[in-house]
Order: structure tokens, then C-alpha cells, then sequence
């Protein structure tokens, strides 16, 4: 109590030195609470629009495979296709710390028959597992998303305009009119001879099977935010991807042949060729006749493929809610060692290789600032604490000349800058909570910027702060009072009655 | 009974590139209930021996003993503690809390002295007594700044008083009163040092003032010359 009582009277004694101290530990609180929160909200909305939107957590590629940077390489040759898939799937299931997973396939294609040579990254996948596993990220801006057994490519609508810069043709949904609307205005000065595609010729890039087909444009789809980023990524059923790319395994062509050529192939020699005597009498050929009409009239085969034991290129993972990355990513390791599967494990943020590191830098540019400036706010507070202490040489000297040992002059000093910090701190603290608060609803928007969008982590201005962001302001500030003081402090200790006497 | 002993106390000071020797071996021994006073010309070492003396500072050389035991050997945390619960301070002009009142001010030793459990009533009542004794009791509440000078050294008195030391120092303890202030004061302690049996010793240079001392030392140049 005495020591509260002192420190009180003494701040408001030196209003000047306190106004001082308290508005540099309001400012340094008000700006590392706003830094937090944007922080906060770039973290949460990269979790949300890009880790259980699209990457996953964790990324299972072949233990072939010699580049991390596995997801986002335009142009990159397809990823090895992963052996065992089944045995890694049971795996898989049986960890409790893994929420879910899907198999997926990448690689680059290229789109023939353009103005000039341009490649889409594409994914394959069942999308309805994509769908489920993500939490239904994508949405159709125009045409279909795909169903189950759907042929067809899920473009971004961000990446019809680059492909409009790019090829000089519009992409439309298949069995839709245009919507003009959605035309850019380079695009809709062309429009009376703008060239439609509802189809791309696309030819998978950099497997000796690869083949070109002309797959149809189901969708023009939007993620649920960070487009810019994501722009490229452009989906396809995985028997699409699987055909261009040519990954056709043993068991997927086996096929259920329709009757007529299954009639055709139980067809007897003397059927189709007649008797021996190669001069024939008719009736076999007439036989023929008939097998062939049957085979014209009905040439469709029905292809069964199981997407579990096709081929896939890497498994997308999603942790259970509150497991942490880094620990998730060691077990995982721990996990593949111990049942000695053959694939390599990746953090998202190694798999997503450039985009990941964006946001780290993002993350460590603000972390930065913040540090310089808790730097600059201890320097300046450290000095007028320091001179104030000084400055009251003969007060201090006088409590220790009287009997006051060094400890009560300590919690003396501490007292009197913690209530500053408290009161100073806590304010700036409270206004930047406010002015986040003031802000989220605005929703201000990254225009179009890639950078704004990893920095907002998502395509508006979401600052966040919670508890969380709450906790560490106050943790923040309390490190930059305590690291603030120590000097000032020790030369406070250092006082004694004789320099109080000599002072005077 | 001594209640302090000096032995071949010396203390020098580093002045530039040369040393002052303020006090060049003293041999001094006081009784409890002395009554003393130290006197001498500026310079003389008057303050360096009070300052031994009250445990404010450490002699260069020699032995001083308080109650029979040696200090120069206590640890900082010691020597705070004898200051707070043996010896009382007067000092010559800086002296009280800025932020505290009169009355605060007096209670603040007792507030420091955690050991002897002292309620809030007690030590306001001790507290209360001494600033009567001194005159002081309309002056209770105001601050330092509110106080004259003599008014303030009177605080000081009733502070150094306080915990019941056995022994008080003062550093010119009238030097900045007009003169029917520092003999209230002088008497004042006389008194104490009847009642109480609390041993003062107070530097001066001012030879109206000795008539009360019971002993003078005489200092100059650092010695003891009578």
C-alpha cells in the first residue's frame, strides 16, 4: 500500500515525465495491437481460404519426388504418382490427429489450338470429395460445378480474363449463353466477332503417354476468397486429368465390353470366317453382317474406374481442429517411418513453395516493425525513466538513508511504471482493439493486389484479434515495460544516502 | 556502556588525480544518553564522521562499532537495517518525502519496520505524539512543499524519533533556522535525550547552540583536537 500510495503521488508529481512515458507506451501499444491483429487476421485467413480451402495441411507426394515445392509450379512436369495409395489411405484413416484427406492429381497441360502457347495448371480430383473434404470452397459463377461422373474443367473466373489476355477467346460454360456481364471491357469491345470456346484442347506436359482431348468447361467458379492467388488453379475430373496425362494402369482399362462385342469376341472362327475352305458359301459372311450391324448400332463402352486405386499424385490432409502444424508435420514423418510408406511428408507451407513464403515474409515484415518499434519505445522510455531517476537522487537517497532497502525502492520504481503502462498501455491497447473493430466491418477491399490479398489473407481487410491477439498485446507490453525499466532500475538501486548528500 | 567506538578511522576521498583525506584517524568512543556534539570549521570532517557514524558511509580504515559490533564488514542490507531500527538521521536541509505528508512522513520508518508487526493504529498514534511534540499538529496533513524550513527539520526530528532509536545524528541540525526555531529544536532533543536516554550527537559550528551538549568533540583537518 505504501509503496502504491508513493509511486501514485510521485507520477502525478511528474505529470510531464509521465505524459511522456504513458503517450510512448499508448502509441506502442495502439500500433502493436493493430500489427497483431492484422497479423491475426492474415494467419486465420490463409488457414481458412487457402490451408482448408485448397492446400490442406500436410501434403503427401511420392518419396520420388525431389522438390518440395510440389502445388504451385506452372509449367512443372507432373508429380510422381504414388505407389500403395491403399496401404497409405488405411494409414491415413487410422490417425486421429488427421480430420480428413483426399487424393488429388497436378500437372501442367498445355492449351492447344490458341493465338500462342499457354499452359493451366490443373488438379484432378473426385470433386465431390473435394467438396466434402474442403467444406465446399468453390462456387459456380456461371454453368455447373462438376457432379459425380461429370467430364469437364472448373475454370477460376480470374483466369478466364488472363486467358482472354492470353489466347483472344472467351470461356463459356458448356450449354450456356454468354453472360455479358461478366465480359471485361477489352472483351466486350470485341464482342460483336469475340470468339466462345466452351471446350479446351488440352494436352497433358511432360509424360511420355500424354495425350490431347478436348475437354468441356462445366464451370466458372470463384473460390471462397485469395482468387488472385488462386486464379490458376483450374480443376478436372481425375479421368480426365488421368486420360491427358496418360496414367492408365492395369486396372483401369479393364472394361465391361458391351454385348455386341462381347458377342463378337465369343464369336466361333467359322462364324466370321465360314468354313475352312477359304472360297465361303455366304452364310458366314452373312453372320458377319449381322455382328457388325450390332457393333454399329451399339459402340459405347462404359468405363468403371475406382478412384481410390487409380493414380494420384499427392494426398491433401487436414488436421483435426487445435492440432498444431509443425508437431503434426513430425508425427506424420514418425507415421510414414514406422509403416515404411513410400512417400515424403510437406508442411502446406513447403508444398505451396512461393506463396507460402510470401506470407511468412508478410508475417516477418510485420513482426519486424513491431520489434523496432517495441526497440525504439524501450530506448525512449528506458532514457526518461532513467533521467527521472536521477533526477530524484536526493528522494530515493533520503528512503534509503532512513531505512528503506534497495528492494522497496525496486517495487517502488516498478510500481510507478507498471501503473503507467497499465493505465497508458491498457488504453492503447483498448483504442486499438476499437479501431480494429471500426474496421473489420469496412471491408476493404485488396483491388486486385496479390500482395494485399496474402497480407489481408483473404480478398478483403479482415484484422482479427480476440483473446488471443488480446493476450499478446498485453504480454507485448508488459515485455516492453519490464525490458524499459531494468536499467533505469538498476541505477535507482545504485542510490544511496551519500550520493543524496552529495547531490545536495 | 559505549554505545559507538571509533578505532584509526580514516577516510579518504578521490579528487581528480589527487585524494582528500577527510578524516586522518580518529579514536572516539561514545557512551549511551551522551548528549554530544561535534564541532569544527567547514571542511573539518564534521559530516564525513557523522556519516561513518550513521552508516551512510564506509570508513577507508579503521574499525567502527555500534553496540560492540564492528559495521565495516555488514552487507548494505545490515547497515539499511541498523539505520532503520538504531540510529535516527537529521539531515541539514534535505530531509522529508516530497509526495508524502507531515504526518506521513513520520509514520514512513514505521512503515518500513515489517518485523515489529506494528498495527495502523499504533503507528498513527506514535506518529501523532511526536508531531505534538514538536508543534507540529495543525501542519499534520500538508506536504513538504506546504511546510517553512523550520517547520520541515521539526518533521525531520519527529521522524528520526519515531522508531525510538538509540541513537540520533544531526547534521547541523539548526543551520537553516532562525534562531528561536533551532533552540525550540535543540531543546527539543535535550528533552528526548532526558526522557529517553537516547543518545544525539550533532555537528554545529554555531557556539551558541553548545551550552546543551553534554560533550563536544572538537575536529579540524580530519583529527580530533579536543
Amino acid at each position: 500500500m505504501l509503496v502504491l500510495k508513493i509511486a501514485w503521488r510521485s507520477l502525478l508529481r511528474h505529470k510531464g515525465k509521465s505524459i511522456i512515458i504513458g503517450t510512448i507506451l499508448f502509441l506502442a501499444a495502439f500500433i502493436m495491437t493493430l500489427g497483431d491483429s492484422v497479423a491475426i487476421g492474415m494467419q486465420r485467413g490463409i488457414e481458412d481460404n487457402l490451408v482448408r480451402s485448397f492446400t490442406g495441411h500436410i501434403i503427401l507426394v511420392s518419396n520420388e519426388e525431389t522438390k518440395d515445392n510440389v502445388l504451385f509450379t506452372p509449367m512443372a512436369k507432373p508429380l510422381k504418382i504414388l505407389k500403395n495409395y491403399e496401404r497409405i489411405r488405411d494409414v491415413l484413416k487410422a490417425q486421429e490427429f488427421i480430420h480428413d484427406f483426399i487424393p488429388m492429381t497436378r500437372g501442367g497441360a498445355a492449351i492447344l489450338g490458341g493465338k500462342s502457347m499457354s499452359f493451366m495448371l490443373l488438379f484432378g480430383c473426385n470433386f465431390e470429395d473435394f467438396q466434402r473434404v474442403f467444406d465446399h470452397p468453390l462456387t459456380a459463377v456461371e454453368g455447373t460445378l462438376l457432379s459425380n461422373g461429370d467430364h469437364g474443367l472448373l475454370v477460376n473466373a480470374n483466369w478466364r480474363k488472363t486467358l482472354y489476355r492470353l489466347q483472344d477467346f472467351w470461356l463459356v460454360p458448356e450449354g450456356r449463353e454468354l453472360e455479358k456481364g461478366a465480359l471485361t471491357d477489352e472483351a466486350r469491345k470485341e464482342l460483336p466477332k469475340l470468339e466462345i470456346k466452351r471446350s479446351l484442347a488440352l494436352e497433358g506436359f511432360g509424360e511420355p503417354n500424354s495425350m490431347s482431348k478436348e475437354i468441356p468447361v462445366k464451370g466458372i467458379t470463384r473460390f471462397r476468397s485469395l482468387n488472385n492467388i488462386a486464379e490458376a488453379i483450374t480443376i478436372v475430373d481425375i479421368e480426365s486429368y488421368r486420360e491427358i496425362f496418360g496414367y492408365f494402369t492395369a486396372r483401369d482399362i479393364v472394361q465391361d465390353l458391351p454385348a455386341a462385342q462381347s458377342a463378337l469376341l465369343s464369336a466361333k472362327e467359322e462364324d466370321l470366317f465360314g468354313s475352312a475352305d477359304i472360297y465361303s458359301s455366304g452364310s458366314a459372311a452373312s453372320s458377319v453382317a449381322e455382328l457388325e450391324k450390332k457393333i454399329k448400332t451399339k459402340t459405347t463402352t462404359v468405363r468403371k474406374i475406382d478412384f481410390d486405386n487409380a493414380a494420384f499424385n499427392y494426398i491433401a490432409i487436414l488436421l483435426a481442429p487445435g492440432e498444431d502444424l509443425n508437431r503434426s508435420v513430425e508425427r506424420m514423418r514418425r507415421v510414414v517411418k514406422e509403416n515404411d510408406l513410400p512417400v515424403k511428408v510437406l508442411s502446406w507451407k513447403t508444398a505451396a513453395g512461393q506463396v507460402a513464403q510470401i506470407s511468412d515474409i508478410l508475417q516477418i515484415i510485420l513482426f519486424v516493425f513491431v520489434i523496432l518499434l517495441f526497440i525504439v519505445a524501450i530506448i525512449i522510455i528506458m532514457n526518461t525513466l532513467s533521467m527521472n531517476a536521477l533526477e530524484r537522487t536526493e528522494e530515493f537517497g533520503m528512503m534509503r538513508a532512513v531505512g528503506a532497502r534497495k528492494g522497496f525502492i525496486s517495487r517502488m520504481f516498478l510500481a510507478e511504471t507498471f501503473s503507467l503502462s497499465f493505465l497508458f498501455g491498457g488504453a492503447g491497447i483498448l483504442a486499438g482493439a476499437i479501431v480494429t473493430w471500426i474496421i473489420r466491418p469496412l471491408h476493404i477491399g485488396s483491388g486486385g493486389s496479390e500482395i494485399f490479398e496474402l497480407l489481408f489473407g483473404g480478398e478483403v481487410f479482415q484484422p482479427s484479434l480476440g483473446v488471443a491477439g488480446l493476450v499478446i498485446g498485453i504480454v507485448g507490453l508488459g515485455i516492453v515495460t519490464l525490458c524499459a525499466v531494468i536499467l533505469p532500475l538498476v541505477v535507482a538501486r545504485r542510490i544511496t544516502p551519500l550520493d543524496a548528500i552529495n547531490r545536495h | 556502556m559505549n554505545v559507538i567506538e571509533l578505532q584509526g578511522v580514516k577516510k579518504d576521498y578521490p579528487l581528480g588525480a589527487t585524494t582528500v583525506h577527510a578524516i586522518r584517524g580518529m579514536d572516539l568512543a561514545i557512551e549511551e544518553g551522551d548528549f554530544l556534539s561535534i564541532v569544527g570549521p567547514s571542511g573539518s570532517g564534521k559530516t564525513t564522521l557523522l556519516n561513518i557514524i550513521g552508516c551512510i558511509d564506509q570508513p577507508t580504515e579503521g574499525m567502527v562499532k555500534i553496540h560492540g559490533e564492528d559495521i565495516t564488514t555488514h552487507s548494505d542490507r545490515m547497515l539499511t537495517d541498523l539505520r532503520l531500527h538504531t540510529i535516527g538521521f537529521i539531515f541539514q536541509t534535505f530531509n522529508l518525502i516530497p509526495v508524502l505528508t507531515a504526518r506521513e512522513n513520520v509514520e514512513f520508518p514505521l512503515l518500513l519496520m515489517k518485523k515489529e508487526n506494528l498495527g495502523k493504529k499504533e503507528i498513527r498514534a506514535r506518529a501523532e505524539k511526536l508531531i505534538e511534540e514538536v508543534g507540529l499538529s495543525e501542519q499534520a496533513s500538508q506536504k513538504p512543499f506546504e511546510l517553512s524550513g523550520g517547520q520541515r527539520q521539526r518533521v525531520a526530528i519527529a521522524r528520526a524519533l519515531v522508531t525510538r532509536p538509540a541513537i540520533v545524528l544531526a547534521d547541523e541540525p539548526t543551520a537553516n533556522l532562525d534562531s528561536e526555531t533551532g533552540e525550540m529544536i535543540l531543546k527539543l532533543m535535550k528533552e528526548l535525550n532526558v526522557i529517553e536516554k537516547t543518545t544525539f550527537i550533532f555537528s554545529t559550528h554555531d557556539p551558541d547552540i553548545l551550552k546543551y551538549a553534554s560533550g563536544v568533540v572538537k575536529i579540524k583537518d580530519g583529527l580530533i583536537v579536543g
